[in-house]
């Protein structure tokens, strides 16, 4: 690469994460390892599964990253523009790309292939402590999607709970559905495998919504509907969905 | 024939029980009502408007589907409940 792409590349380097901490001159040498790859638009640097071969950064066109989810749909997760990173899980040791990155038009991208990547790491250890904390700041992501993942499988269980017990005991009131039986918080703890903590969180929070009404030892469903949608995770249309709480 | 506003008010879980061929209408309609454990306590009407689905819409694929017996009509009436 020219001396001249080099010295623009530096500069774009600095306002990214993965390369900061690092002197101009060490910038220097990172702008000069890079590879440089053009794209048509439409066409793909890279897609999802494919192995996490090298890291981009753009440098000029416009980028969409794609992800196909488990139910098969395609999602859009963002847009790349001039002077960011994208590809960087090469950087950080994942063995795939977990997106597809599809230029929007004609594109061209400053690339650093797996293995230079870790060389310049080893160089400038800088460079590897801002993988190490980049990697920790997903990590910390990671954990707080999966508390929130297991708060909603409890509250699930807990709907499907109220939900057999009213089409056994229920009973048309004024307010909804009364489950017409003795049923305490210690009750629907010990029917779900949950504890009372739990079990008063979620009523708590489902009162607050509307969705039920929870005295010492009766419940009344106010918005059954509401309930079957957390229970079942039924994905309906807006007018149908729940409201997030 | 069967009116199928009177059909409206009884409760899901009757619908289904008398009339199981209206089951491919509520399939239609996206409503997932067939087994759902709050049938039984909840009109047509109200499940409809709960969908944001038209009453008219609904009640003409219903006049489609239901048998045309005077009898069922007076039946209906008769056990209908406020």
């Amino acid at each position: 690469m020219s001396d001249v792409s080099a010295q623009a590349l530096a500069l774009l380097l600095a306002r990214v994460p993965l390369f900061q901490n690092l002197a101009p001159d060490e910038l220097a040498v990172i702008a000069a390892a890079a590879q440089r790859r053009k794209i048509r638009r439409d066409e793909f640097f890279f897609q999802q599964g494919d192995t996490a071969a090298a890291l981009y950064i753009l440098e000029a066109g416009q980028v969409r990253l794609t992800q196909l989810t488990p139910e098969g749909n395609q999602v859009i997760l963002r847009f790349i523009r001039v002077g960011e990173m994208f590809g960087g899980v090469a950087a950080f040791g994942v063995a795939t790309y977990p997106v597809s990155a599809q230029a929007l038009e004609d594109s061209a991208a400053w690339v650093w292939d797996a293995a230079t990547m870790r060389a310049l790491m080893l160089r400038f250890p800088p460079l590897a402590l801002n993988a190490l904390e980049h990697t920790a700041q997903v990590i910390m992501q990671l954990q707080d999607r999966v508390r929130e993942l297991q708060t909603e499988r409890v509250e699930r269980r807990v709907a499907r709970a109220l939900l057999r017990l009213a089409r056994q005991r229920g009973k048309r009131v004024d307010a909804g559905v009364l489950i017409d039986m003795a049923l305490s918080r210690q009750d629907l703890a010990e029917l779900t495998g949950t504890n009372l903590y739990s079990v008063s969180r979620i009523l708590s929070a489902w009162e607050k919504q509307g969705l039920v009404e929870a005295g010492r030892e009766r419940v009344v469903l106010r918005a059954p509907h509401k309930l079957v949608i957390i229970a079942d995770d039924l994905a309906l249309p807006d007018a149908a969905k729940k409201n997030s709480a | 024939m069967a009116d199928p506003h009177l059909s409206l008010n009884m409760s899901v879980a009757e619908l289904l029980e008398r009339h199981p061929e209206t089951i491919p209408i509520f399939m239609q309609f996206r409503m997932a009502c067939v087994g759902c454990d709050i049938a039984a306590f909840e009109t047509v009407a109200e499940a409809l408007a709960i969908y944001h689905i038209n009453r008219e819409r609904f009640a003409a694929e219903l006049t489609a589907i239901l048998p045309s017996h005077a009898s069922d009509a007076r039946a209906a009436s008769a056990e209908e409940s406020p």
